[in-house]
């Protein structure tokens, strides 16, 4: 009696016990040393692997930082304070970016080549003809920005996406998953955004789009800084020039040149 | 190698990956199936790491059975050994990997201890076991049954990709498509068997 109990328990103990002690012995013999900055830094990252570093994932990019193969100042979502906190671990002085806001450039107000029924995704939509949108460079509607998005920043209203600034963290994975490259990074806190990327000459952006940029050049000649060209047949505004004084906003025939603020 | 060998070579191996498979006959590592179904890239390393697994279980469980449970009169403790043992040397496997191969490791590591303990593991040990199959024979059945999951597991995440672009009905989206997929699938393997007649 007492032995049918005692060798079964014997024989399971037994094998816990062995795989117990070489796991142990073997945690020791095969042991992978970590980086203990780049632990630290992983501490301090958000967490949120949104990639708008260039690596996949946060574990990577903490690893490349304190191997010194990564600047310290790739990450996103951790602002500023996340760049100044690494530069105190490594023991460097890191250059903090500027602020930016993400805008989408395009307020499409288009009539249609065809009707389109394939696959309802912009980057589908976009292979056959280049959209369905009479103009080419416009918003295409199908939400590939609020799919990516991982903090639920984008909405879309009248055909276009809408960034939320609050819930934005600027990783900059619309940017990358736009086929039309209409979400684009605006310089500044609060400032002023052409909402128009046609390269089409005036008269066929006029045809295709009521609010498309027509090249008047007003806007050109009403800024005093030098700040904003028409290049291509659309404006640009040169954000280490433009001071925000807000002329072209005002003397802008289209109203496509449009006010942001990283606040609201 | 006499014919009679070669025959039961054929009859393991072809068996296993297409008239019993695992995942489609014997409804074992369903939760993985659909689990990591939902890319071909990821479908691919669950796979390899299935395979690797099923076989060295195999082999390890052989042993534990031949030289330490049956000498013992032990054969009700199978469960609970086979689990001890193949938990135990997965995990040392895994810390192997990382030291000695480290490419191998990042490929396959976060698949690895997904499966450690998974039915479709536990399955093939067991079974190998009922089919009272030798050490050599066991090892095939468990490299077997891991190319059937493998065989399942990507055709299956290839017809989910697509699925994915389809206009599915609204209540259908995601998981209850595939599950009726997954029925098709396994209807369309009961097709294989009577092969060897």
């Amino acid at each position: 009696m007492l032995r049918e109990i005692l060798v079964p328990t014997a024989i399971l103990g037994g094998i816990g016990l062995f795989f117990g002690i070489a796991l142990t012995i073997a945690s020791k013999v095969f042991e992978v040393k970590k980086n203990e900055k780049a632990e630290q830094i992983r501490q301090i990252l958000p967490g949120a692997n949104c990639g708008a570093c260039g690596y996949s994932g946060c574990d990577l990019y903490a690893i490349a930082v304190a191997e010194g193969k990564a600047e310290g100042n790739l990450c996103i979502p951790g602002t500023n304070t996340t760049a100044i906190k690494i530069g105190e671990i490594l023991g460097i002085k890191i250059d903090t970016q500027k602020t930016r806001v993400m805008r989408a450039l395009c307020c499409p107000d288009v009539g249609k080549k065809f009707e389109y029924s394939g696959i309802k995704t912009c980057a589908a939509a976009n292979l056959s003809y280049r959209g369905e949108n009479s103009c080419t460079y416009s918003c295409l509607g199908y939400g590939d920005c609020v799919a990516v998005c991982p903090h639920d920043a984008i909405m879309m209203k009248n055909g276009a996406p809408v960034i939320d600034p609050m819930l934005c963290t600027e990783c900059g994975l619309c940017a990358k998953a736009c086929p039309k490259n209409l979400i684009q990074y605006v310089i500044g806190e609060c400032g002023y955004f052409v909402a128009c990327v046609s390269q089409d000459s005036a008269k066929i952006t006029n045809k295709n789009c009521k609010n498309g940029c027509i090249a008047c050049k007003l806007c050109e000649k009403a800024c005093e800084d030098d700040a904003i060209h028409v290049v291509n047949n659309v404006a640009i505004i040169d954000y280490d020039k433009c001071t925000k004084c807000g002329k072209c906003y005002d003397v802008c025939p289209k109203k496509i040149i449009k006010k942001f603020c990283s606040s609201y | 190698m006499s014919g009679d060998t070669f025959k039961l070579i054929i009859y393991i191996s072809f068996g296993t990956i297409l008239m019993n498979n695992f995942v489609l006959t014997n409804f074992l590592g369903i939760c993985p199936f659909l689990g990591v179904s939902k890319k071909l890239n990821s479908a691919i390393g669950m796979g390899l790491a299935v395979i690797f697994v099923m076989t060295i279980a195999s082999v390890v469980t052989s042993l534990t059975n031949t030289y330490l449970l049956i000498p013992n009169n032990l054969e009700y403790l199978q469960t609970l050994a086979f689990i001890l043992v193949i938990a135990g040397f997965v995990q040392f496997i895994e810390m192997f990997m990382k030291k000695v191969i480290p490419p191998l490791y990042k490929s396959l590591g976060i698949y690895l201890p997904l499966i450690t303990t998974n039915c479709a593991v536990l399955g093939v040990a067991l079974l190998s076991v009922q089919n009272e199959y030798n050490l050599w024979q066991s090892a095939l059945y468990g490299a077997s049954a891991g190319v059937g999951f493998m065989l399942a597991t990507i055709i299956f995440a290839g017809i989910r990709e697509r699925l994915d672009l389809n206009d599915v009905p609204k209540y259908f989206k995601g998981l209850p498509i595939a599950l009726i997929t997954a029925a098709f699938l396994s209807m369309a393997f009961t097709g294989f068997k009577g092969i060897f007649g």
